[in-house]
């Protein structure tokens, strides 16, 4: 089942029904907001579906069916704004509560979008020769929300790890492999050990001391502990390629923990990736040694 | 032929008297199994935080009697999360297994059935104490008045049984 269906799957039979046209319209995110119509964002932006206004009510249904009527057990990613269910990302919004200055949960949650993961085999071809071509150099992949870094990320393990490359996954969310059960939902090649469920952190460490990875991938690295366990894995012989939120070199640097890493040369390349109309655009650059 | 049909009579309020005495009982064990299947959802999800999904399959395991029913019941709903909401998957899981019971018992597992999924572990933990609390009580009351409702049935049975009869003959 692809990502559309996997996010068809978590409506109730009207909505699903109705969202069903886009089908073959490139969706990329379903958004529903309380007392508004649901839309689907297509590249050419929102369209409405359906016109009864979303309530409460609904947004709460496909929460339930997205935790498996369990939302005790996704607080941890719920602290992170999102809930995941089967590779989907489903951003959550609403009225937070706090105790002890730390996250607790929602009182109202009044809007929900949730993102279609896409499995694009072959993208990337060139610039993966470039950086592959003398044994795998450091990678960055960076771009604004939405324009495709995890896509990206995806695709170029797959494609290392056809090359021959061992490649170790810390997919904290679920969303590089979408695993269903133990079998990954999306093809990360024949070399790939997912870890999922832990913290990138630890899961990076678990991958090094126990799988012997060439190669350790993480997605959205952006949080001071993910960058620090980036910096420990730097000097340990094994190739980094990870995913941050930013529109190049000069924006990381405007970010202190980045900063430092690329003043390190932690990072030999830097592939950017933008939306360009109707597709996405990929510009490689090299920033280290 | 007389003597026999009001022998006939004696006995089938007799009867009547003694299966009420059972259903009294099944009631009983039924609220007992409901009770210890309770304990172990709490100590589950205060020990290892599983989901709803895990935990009522782990209750249809180890449950018995009109627990195993219920969990069996909510796993097999499961699927329509979604569709329905938890709340009124639980409503109907508890409708279709929980028949026989009190409706004092059976608006305490709805009242559950409002906590469950929905809130942070510890909520739903205090949420599933309360109600086990209460269950208990009302367990803890049948079973005291039981020995008194036993006698109460078998003698009625037997004495409109000797009643009609007596007036038979």
């Amino acid at each position: 089942m692809d990502g559309w269906q996997r996010a068809l799957d978590l409506l109730p039979g009207e909505w699903r029904q109705a969202a069903c046209r886009y089908t073959l319209k490139n969706p990329e995110e379903i958004r529903l907001r309380v007392g508004k119509r649901a839309t689907v964002l297509l590249p050419e932006g929102e369209h409405p579906f359906l016109e009864d206004p979303v309530s409460e009510e609904l947004l709460f249904r496909v929460l339930e069916k997205a935790t498996g009527a369990s939302l005790h057990t996704a607080a941890p990613a719920l602290a992170d704004g999102f809930v995941s269910y089967r590779g989907l990302r489903i951003g959550v919004c609403g009225t937070a509560v706090m105790r002890q200055q730390c996250f607790f949960g929602y009182r109202n949650v009044s809007s929900l979008a949730v993102r279609i993961p896409k499995e694009c085999i072959g993208i990337c071809r060139k610039e993966l020769g470039v950086i592959a071509k003398d044994g795998f150099q450091n990678t960055l992949i960076v771009g604004r929300p939405g324009d495709g870094k995890t896509t990206v990320l995806r695709e170029l393990i797959r494609a290392l790890s056809e090359i021959g490359y061992r490649i170790g996954v810390s997919d904290e969310r679920n969303e590089l492999a979408a695993s269903d059960g133990a079998l990954a939902q999306f093809d990360l090649g024949a070399h790939s050990d997912v870890i999922t469920g832990v913290p990138k952190v630890d899961g990076a460490m678990m991958l090094l001391r126990g799988m012997n990875p060439q190669i350790l991938a993480m997605d959205e690295v952006s949080r001071q502990c993910d960058l620090d366990a980036v910096s420990q894995i730097f000097g340990c012989g094994v190739g980094l390629l990870v995913s941050a939120h930013g529109t190049g070199s000069e924006d990381l640097k405007k970010r202190e923990g980045y900063r430092s890493l690329l003043e390190q040369g932690m990072f030999t390349w830097l592939l950017r990736v933008s939306r360009t109309g109707y597709g996405r655009s990929y510009e490689l650059e090299r920033i280290g040694p | 032929m007389k003597a026999a049909g009001a022998a006939a009579l004696f006995f089938a309020f007799l009867y009547g008297g003694i299966c009420a005495v059972r259903e009294k009982r099944a009631k009983i064990r039924g609220l007992h199994e409901i009770c210890s299947a309770l304990e172990i959802l709490y100590g589950e999800l205060d020990a290892r935080d599983p989901s709803i999904r895990e935990l009522s399959r782990i209750l249809c395991e180890r449950g018995t009697g009109t627990a195993k029913q219920l969990f069996s019941c909510l796993h097999a709903l499961l699927p329509l999360l979604g569709e329905e909401s938890f709340s009124s998957l639980w409503a109907r899981a508890v409708y279709a297994s929980c028949r026989d019971q009190d409706r004092a018992v059976i608006d305490e597992l709805l009242e559950l059935g409002n906590a469950l999924g929905r809130y942070d572990t510890r909520t739903q933990t205090r949420a599933i104490r309360s109600c086990l609390d209460r269950l208990c009580r009302l367990r803890d009351e049948m079973e005291q008045a039981f020995p008194g409702d036993r006698k109460l049935w078998v003698g009625l049975g037997a004495a409109v049984g000797a009643l009609t009869a007596v007036m038979l003959i």
